[in-house]
Parts: structure tokens; C-alpha cells; sequence
């Protein structure tokens, strides 16, 4: 009992980003199993229909997108699918009140960490090893430092390109908000009568919070759609450099 | 003189961060310009019309990364120095 209080305890301290990532991720996994054992259990005669109908035409638009960019892109599609659905759920959770993992620098750069890893490692399988360390060498070995950081930078320019944006978004909503509710307390303090006051603050509070829905739809649904899809874009791009070259 | 130090430490960091994010004008003008470029290109052939769509958003995204950078410098002064 005592370690699942601590266990517990050490969910609770972590930070906003941190927990709401561990949910999501717990999230798709159940939901993605059971969508997963459906699909399994389809005949090909049968009509698939609601959340089956979406996740099949999900994977065929990946599989549309990969299958343009790789020769075998069928050991490509999983990878980049995975990527892709807990980026729009990520970037959109906002709207059910979780913090946005991707505004904590600690998980933007776990995605620049995976973006260089699985990189070098599928570079490193199809090219072996000493083709590789050629390649470094391209034009002429001067450029050797140059093209080392080309390789470490763009994968930390994809992360931070992610938490910047989320970042500015959720900072973004916050001025919202607060500024609304220090509006509504002003014109509460400014009303000298007693009813009225507390009318004029709920009509400010509520178009305040008008405003922000509206942020919401930018800058969580809009915003995070393009980072999630330009993510999707530079890793399949990057990963194509650095696999068919 | 001693107590004004944190003070004007403070002051110097918000005025950094305003200079910071003044590298909005550079991906402004570059996501303007693949904007028309991409019209252009769409005036021209309206039936490639999702492929220019596409590489316009991604270049768009990849123009933005100074942007974002500055923006990132002038969080970290804001917040953290």
C-alpha cells in the first residue's frame, strides 16, 4: 500500500506536460489495441463503419503519403503513423483541459532524441556502417564538423520547432484568460452599484471567454494539425535523405 | 547603487526579450513570399493544386524556425534568466 501511495505521489509531482503525455500515451495504447483486435476480426466481406471506418482511411492517407517517398515503404509507415497520431492527439488535448505535452521543452526534445535515433539507425541499416561514415565525408572531408552538426541540428530544430509553437499557443491562452478575468474584477470595481456590477463582470468574463475559444480553435486545433503534419513532413523527408541517397 | 542591480537586470532582460523577438520580420517576409510564390504556381497549374499546398506549408514551417528561435530566446529571458 505504501509504495503504491509513493508511486502514486511521484505521478502527482511530475509537471503538467510530463503527466498529460503518460496519459496520452496510456490512452492510445488501450484505444488503439482494441481498434487494432476490431480491424483483426473483420471479414473482407464486411462493411467497417464509425471509429474502425477512420482509423482504416487514416492509415491508407499515411500509407498514400510514405508509399510516394520510400521504395520499401511499407517498414516506414508504421513508424511515422505512430508519430503522427500521438502528435494530433497530443497537440489538440488542450481542449480537454490537460496541459500540452509538447510546451514542456522535456518532451519536445524526447521527440528531437527520436527523430535523430531512428534516423542514424534506419541510415545505418540500409547503408552499412563504413558507407555511412563515407557519406560524412561527402564533398570533401573540410566539411566534415559541418556536416556532423547538419546531422545533430535539424533533428533539434524539429523539436524545438514543436515546443515553440505549442509554447507560444498555451502562453498565448493564458494572457487570454487572465486578461479577461482582470478585466471583468476592473469593470466589477469601476460599476459602483451593487447588482449591476456583478452583471457587467459576467458579461465581460463571458466574452473573454468567447475570445478564448476562438484561441483555442488557432492556435490547439489549427496549429497543432500543421505542426503535427509538418513533423510528419521532415521526419519522412529527413528520413529519405538519409536513406536514398 | 547595489539595490537598483536586480532591478536593472530585470529591465535589461525585458528589453533583450523585445529585441529578440524582432526576428518576426525575417519569417514574416519568407512566409509571405512562398505564399505568393505558391499562388503564382497555383495560377498557373490549378490541377497541382494539393502537391503546392503541401511543399508551400512545409516550407513555410521550415521558415519559421528563426522565428521560433527568437521566440524561444525571449522565453527563456523572460522566465528563466
Amino acid at each position: 500500500m505504501a509504495d503504491l501511495l509513493k508511486e502514486v505521489n511521484s505521478f502527482a509531482d511530475l509537471s503538467g506536460g510530463l503527466k498529460s503525455s503518460i496519459i496520452i500515451t496510456s490512452l492510445l495504447m488501450i484505444v488503439l489495441t482494441i481498434i487494432g483486435l476490431r480491424v483483426k476480426k473483420l471479414k473482407t466481406s464486411d462493411v467497417p463503419g464509425g471509429i474502425t471506418l477512420v482509423s482504416i482511411m487514416l492509415v491508407e492517407t499515411v500509407n498514400d503519403m510514405v508509399s510516394g517517398m520510400f521504395k520499401k515503404w511499407k517498414s516506414y509507415a508504421p513508424l511515422v503513423l505512430t508519430v503522427i497520431i500521438f502528435l494530433l492527439f497530443a497537440n489538440t488535448i488542450t481542449l480537454f483541459g490537460l496541459t500540452a505535452p509538447l510546451s514542456n521543452i522535456m518532451v519536445a526534445l524526447s521527440f528531437s532524441i527520436f527523430a535523430f535515433g531512428s534516423i542514424q539507425v534506419v541510415a545505418l541499416f540500409v547503408h552499412k556502417p563504413l558507407k555511412r561514415a563515407k557519406s560524412m565525408l561527402e564533398p570533401t572531408p573540410v566539411l566534415l564538423p559541418i556536416n556532423l552538426i547538419g546531422e545533430l541540428a535539424t533533428p533539434l530544430a524539429m523539436g524545438l520547432r514543436l515546443f515553440g509553437n505549442l509554447l507560444s499557443g498555451s502562453i498565448i491562452g493564458i494572457i487570454v484568460f487572465r486578461g479577461g478575468y482582470e478585466l471583468a474584477m476592473a469593470v466589477y470595481g469601476w460599476i459602483p452599484y451593487t447588482v449591476l456590477n456583478g452583471i457587467g463582470f459576467g458579461i465581460v468574463q463571458f466574452l473573454g471567454l468567447g475570445v478564448g475559444a476562438f484561441i483555442h480553435a488557432i492556435f490547439d486545433i489549427f496549429f497543432g494539425a500543421i505542426q503535427a503534419y509538418v513533423y510528419f513532413m521532415l521526419f519522412s523527408i529527413f528520413m529519405n535523405m538519409a536513406v536514398e541517397d | 547603487m547595489a539595490e537598483f542591480t536586480q532591478f536593472f537586470a530585470d529591465g535589461m532582460a525585458y528589453i533583450g526579450a523585445g529585441i529578440a523577438v524582432l526576428t518576426g520580420f525575417g519569417p514574416g517576409i519568407g512566409q509571405g513570399y512562398a505564399a505568393g510564390k505558391a499562388v503564382e504556381a497555383l495560377g498557373r497549374q490549378p490541377e497541382a493544386a494539393s502537391k503546392i499546398q503541401s511543399l508551400m506549408i512545409t516550407g513555410q514551417a521550415i521558415a519559421e524556425t528563426t522565428g521560433l528561435y527568437g521566440l524561444i530566446v525571449a522565453i527563456l529571458l523572460i522566465f528563466v534568466a
